[in-house]
């Protein structure tokens, strides 16, 4: 076995000796330089067209070992061009090819397994018409053109199979695309195994490069593997799976790059983990710049397709996926990016998960939202108008789930534990034209909302559709329109007043103006509910299904000045407002308005109501009227300017009555402006006139002033100390009328039936005209009269008419006849009765007896005259026959009042056999002085004086003979006639009834 | 005797007749000493008599009077648009037996007249009395109070 190893190291041994001398013959003396260089030269002058310097070319074996290599001291390419950076396109100290030296023996083919250029300097140009600098190379011969040389190559072929270049300084300047680049200390490795298998790979410890104005690129370090294939002619290259990188950023690409006639790309991108932060630093300023503001952290990862075409200038992106992770949000998104290096636009569909914070720039200064937001998003749009804010150009939705949700904006706060919020920005259906920036429905968890100081509200799980107009604007107005639901119940409290709503829904609309504070916001609301308790200070409301509609906005004139509406439908509502008032109603619509003055004091003033109300089944209780207020139905509108009953019913204390009519000048009257102008229709079953008098009366006469009414006492007749009554006030403001049929009333202490007529107050006067009723007696006409010219000087008059009078009943009626016409007492039967009185009275409704006017005319027949203590002492004088009735027929008596005196007018009876005359002066004291004239069958005068208590009868001569009877034949003296008539005629002048 | 008792008959008889035509006091011009003012004896009672042709009616002329004894003064007669409570028309009557003031008072609400007819039984420039059979009144001229 030793000798079997020795023989084979002595014969490889050998082998290699011979190799290596035969080398060295080669080198030393075959192929020296001497002998090489003018060949290689002439190679070079036939592949190189431009001017060229090749330096000394010799082969090298041991210093390439075991290969071969022509080795060249320097290559340098000048091919100067206008507006090239060099007129050097190449220049290398050194070149080394190691050549295939069988390939070259066997077949004369010259392949250069490896050429190496170390240090070199290349100046590559393009310039503006697309001539370059590098197309010095004869890519093969020209068959059409004759070679004339007289050389021939050595070799058939000659074929570069790899390059290794090291330079430390690489440029290319692109004029046509205004495209530059700088690379320094790069090394290039090429391998070409035919054109369709390239391989490139490129280290640079700096790259810059430059696209018209913009540096894409700033002393980057970069590596690229290029498996490629490449056809120079048509500078078009096709990359397999093309690894770039530049920095620690990794990019793969696999596509098709064309350079002619301008770049173009096609190709789908790989990148590695990219750190946003150094990423958006390599970026240029111009991309970077509306991105520099967000401060991104994080990493992103990309897949992609990529194509690019600067002749059109066409550029996109399909994002097949792009995972990001900036600060503590993920984003996984895909989608087309279009337009990439102008204005890029986006169509996207992302799938998020961002704690609210990391989206803080997209929510305005003064909102704080916390919490976390997953789910998936949609958009189209471009890249500018998402970072400047104007999200209306594009399209964007997104359906989000959120959770744990904290909202602050100014005074508001709301508090969410889930809620999925899906929108459409914009809104592809606005329901109102400004609100056309964004749709949204929320459907959440309960809620719990405050606005801090004011408003508080909870609500059960409930659906929330929101349209909003643009809040990232600069309209200072916010608009927005919403419609809340919930199958739950919904409690709310503001400032005083608090609601608590089952089954709420809510629709409303509302404009904010967020610069002027002044502005009455427009808000209107509509809100049904199954049930509503509320309250608001001291009022308390409770109202059943109902719906309730109601706006506050601002006036046309003066946007600071509130005007509001409301509209209330209900099925049942019951109010109260503390000690003041309590109501409750069955069916109820309330529509109302109402427009706030400040400078106004009375409440009807300062808000300007206008109210149309339609109630069935109400109750009301107010302090100010002691009764319960019934109001079995009642449909009225009401506004300052008039107030229109259409129909009313209502209880009120011991009254009921129906109210319809109109009264106007309401405002102008309380701001005593105008006169308050009515026309009423009342009519009722019956009315307590009494109670109205004590809750409605005035403060003061009608020909006072503040400061009379003050000072307008009255000294009372058992006092020497003054006293100030309070008595009942006509207003002289007022013109009210009303028509009236009344079943039964109650006046002082008269009950009366079938009570009409008409009721006024006008010019300070309280007026019942011709007021027909029926009573116990028959037909009857009241014309009624109170005035209250001051205080103390009240009127009080009457004009009283009754027809068909049964006397007994007309006593039990007017007990105060009797003091003006005792003898009625006396007498029963029918009447027919004119009575007219006034007076004026003083504050506590004395009479000033002074003012005392009164006439009273009565005519009766079969008068029936009853046992008397008085009858019977006359009738005894006079011996008439003693019957239980006896029949007048008729009596005529007219009876003036006149201060304290009433003077009853001669009048005669017929009684039995006996004439008798009667006449005299009856006084307030019920002292009289009546003088009786029997006429028949004698004369014979009786004076009857004094009082009833203590009567004086004497003999006396007749005075009235001369009215009915003379003595003698004579004319009848008229002149007592003649008062009576003037009496009687001037109160039948008034009578209507018949 | 028979003549002694016929004369005695005429003596007596004319004697009679004298005495029932006793004449009456003439007043001249009763309207004019009427005019003015009024106060009734030991009170506050007033009345005016007017003879202001412009508030004539039927003939007669128009007078008020008033008591502020009573509270009632002479403004609150005039503070309203028509003669009423307090008002009275008025004229006087020459009769062969006596003189006669009638006074027509008349009402607010116009309900009735109410007629009253006095026997004036003196009637100066300074002193009015008269009386309706049942009371007599005094007056004494005064000037507007």
């Amino acid at each position: 076995m030793k000798r079997f190893f020795k023989i084979l190291g002595i014969t490889l041994g050998s082998l290699l000796a011979v190799v290596i001398i035969a080398a060295t013959v080669a080198i030393w003396w075959v192929f020296t330089p001497e002998r090489l260089t003018p060949v290689a030269r002439q190679v070079a002058d036939k592949f190189i067209t431009c001017n060229h310097e090749l330096g000394n070319v010799d082969l090298t074996f041991f210093s390439t070992f075991p290969e071969f290599a022509l080795r060249a001291d320097g290559l340098y390419l000048i091919n100067p061009m206008e507006g090239a950076q060099s007129d050097t396109l190449l220049a290398a100290p050194k070149v080394v090819a190691v050549v295939n030296v069988m390939e070259f023996l066997r077949n004369q083919n010259l392949i250069v397994r490896e050429l190496s250029l170390p240090e070199v300097q290349a100046n590559i140009f393009i310039n503006e018409q697309g001539d370059n600098n590098f197309s010095v190379f004869v890519s093969s011969p020209d068959s059409t053109e004759e070679d004339t040389t007289a050389f021939s190559l050595p070799f058939q072929d000659i074929r570069v199979e790899g390059l290794q270049l090291t330079a430390p300084q690489l440029s290319f300047v692109d004029k046509k695309d205004s495209l530059s680049a700088q690379l320094t200390n790069t090394s290039i490795h090429g391998a070409v195994k035919g054109w369709d298998d390239v391989l490139l790979t490129l280290q640079s410890a700096a790259v810059s490069a430059t696209l018209g104005d913009t540096q894409y690129a700033n002393e980057l370090q970069v590596g690229i593997t290029l498996p490629a294939e490449v056809n120079l002619d048509s500078k078009h290259f096709v990359l397999h799976q093309a690894q770039v990188a530049i920095n620690q950023f990794e990019l793969g690409i696999d596509g098709v790059v064309d350079l002619q006639p301008d770049l173009a790309v096609d190709a789908t991108i790989q990148t590695n983990n990219w750190q946003i932060e150094p990423l958006l630093a390599l970026l240029p300023a111009s991309i970077t710049q509306s991105l520099q503001s967000f401060r991104l952290k994080g990493d992103i990862q990309l897949s992609a397709a990529a194509q690019l075409d600067m002749a059109t200038n066409k550029s996109h992106v399909s994002i097949h996926q792009l995972d990001a992770n900036v600060w503590h949000s993920s984003v996984s998104a895909k989608g087309e990016v279009d337009d990439v290096l102008n204005d890029l636009y986006l169509d996207m569909a992302l799938d998020v998960n961002v704690p609210i914070r990391d989206v803080e720039r997209w929510i305005p200064q003064d909102m704080q939202v916390t919490g976390a937001v997953k789910g998936n998003l949609a958009a189209k749009i471009k890249l500018a108008d998402l970072t400047q804010m104007q999200l209306d150009k594009g399209h964007i939705s997104g359906d989000l789930m959120l959770n744990d949700i904290h909202f602050q904006m100014d005074s508001m706060l709301a508090n969410l534990d889930k809620m999925r919020l899906q929108f459409t920005l914009p809104n592809p259906t606005p329901s109102q034209k400004k609100v056309n920036w964004l749709a949204a429905t929320l459907t959440m968890s309960p809620l719990a909302f405050e606005q801090t100081g004011s408003l508080t509200a909870n609500i059960d799980e409930s659906v929330l559709k929101v349209e909003a107009g643009n809040v990232l604007s600069d309209d200072p107005v916010l608009y927005a329109s919403m419609n809340l639901s919930s199958k739950g119940q919904l409690v709310a409290k503001m400032d005083s007043m608090a609601a608590t709503m089952q089954v709420p829904s809510l629709t409303a609309y509302a404009e904010y103006d967020t610069k002027d504070a002044t502005h009455i916001p427009v808000f209107k609301a509509s809100l049904d509910f199954d049930d509503l308790e509320g309250n608001y200070t001291d009022w308390l409301a409770h109202l059943e299904k109902s719906t309730l509609k109601a706006s506050i906005t601002g006036g046309k004139r003066n946007k600071s000045v509130p005007v509001m509406s409301a509209q209330i439908t209900t099925t049942s509502l019951t109010a109260s407002q503390g000690e003041d008032l309590a109501a409750k109603t069955g069916a109820l619509s309330i529509s109302a308005k109402a427009r706030y003055n400040s400078k106004a004091d009375q409440i009807l003033l300062k808000w300007n109501p206008r109210l149309d109300v339609d109630l069935k089944d109400g109750r009301a209780l107010l302090s100010s009227l002691p009764p319960l207020i019934e109001i079995p139905q009642m449909r009225f509108s009401y506004s300052n300017k008039d107030f229109v009953i259409d129909t009313s019913r209502i209880v009120l204390g011991n009254s009921d009555f129906c109210l319809s009519g109109e009264v106007k000048n309401i405002g102008k009257w309380l701001q005593k402006k105008d006169t308050l102008v009515g026309v009423l229709n009342f009519t009722s079953s019956r009315t307590d006139v009494n109670e109205f008098m004590e809750w409605f009366s005035a403060d003061k006469g009608s020909e006072e002033t503040e400061a009379t009414a003050a000072t307008d006492t009255i000294t009372t007749s058992t006092s020497t100390s003054t006293e100030e009554a309070n008595p009942f006030l006509v207003p002289t403001d007022v013109d009210l009328t009303l028509n009236t049929h009344i079943d039964e009333t109650v006046v002082f202490n008269q009950n009366a039936r079938n009570l009409g007529g008409r009721i006024y107050i006008q010019d300070g006067k309280l007026v019942l005209e011709e007021v027909g009723f029926i009573c116990r007696a028959a037909k009857l006409q009241l014309t009624a009269m109170y005035r209250t010219p001051r205080r103390n000087h009240l009127y009080l008059g009457f004009d009283y008419h009754m027809l068909d009078v049964n006397i007994q009943e007309l006593v039990n009626m007017v007990p105060d006849v009797v003091d003006m016409v005792p003898m009625l007492k006396s007498f029963k039967g029918d009447a027919e009765f004119h009575l007219a009185a006034e007076t004026y009275l003083k504050a506590n409704y004395e009479p000033k007896v002074s003012t005392l006017r009164g006439a009273c005319s009565i005519f009766g027949k079969d008068l029936v005259v009853l046992d008397s203590e008085t009858f019977t002492t006359i009738s005894k004088l006079l011996m008439f026959n003693k019957k239980t009735e006896n029949i007048v027929d008729s009596i005529s008596a007219e009876i003036t009042l006149y201060k304290d005196e009433i003077d009853v007018y001669p009048f005669c009876v017929s009684i039995d056999n006996y004439m008798a005359a009667l006449g005299g002066r009856h006084n307030l004291d019920m002292s009289f002085d009546y003088h009786v004239n029997l006429l028949k069958p004698l004369y014979l005068g009786v004076d009857v004086t004094g009082t009833f208590d203590d009567l004086n009868i004497k003999l006396a001569p007749c005075r009235y003979a001369k009215d009915f009877r003379p003595l003698f034949h004579g004319k009848v003296d008229t002149q007592s006639a003649e008062l009576r008539a003037t009496i009687r005629n001037s109160m039948r002048r008034n009578v209507k009834i018949q | 005797m028979k003549k002694v008792c016929n004369l005695l008959t005429i003596v007596l008889g004319i004697s009679l007749m004298m005495v029932g035509c006793k004449p009456k006091d003439e007043i001249q011009d009763p309207e004019a000493l009427l005019e003015g003012y009024w106060q009734r004896a030991n009170t506050n009672e007033y009345a005016r008599f007017m003879r202001d042709n412009a508030e004539t009616k039927d003939g007669y002329f128009l007078g008020y009077e008033w008591n502020e004894d009573d509270e009632v003064y002479e403004e609150d007669l005039w503070n309203i648009s028509y003669h009423g409570n307090g008002w009275f028309e008025w004229f006087v009557t020459v009769g062969t037996k006596d003189n006669q003031l009638t006074q027509i008072h008349l009402m607010d609400n116009g309900g009735a007249d109410i007629p009253k007819v006095y026997t004036i039984v003196t009637l100066t420039e300074t002193t009015l009395r008269f009386t309706d059979g049942f009371k007599t009144r005094d007056y004494i001229k005064t000037t507007k109070p």
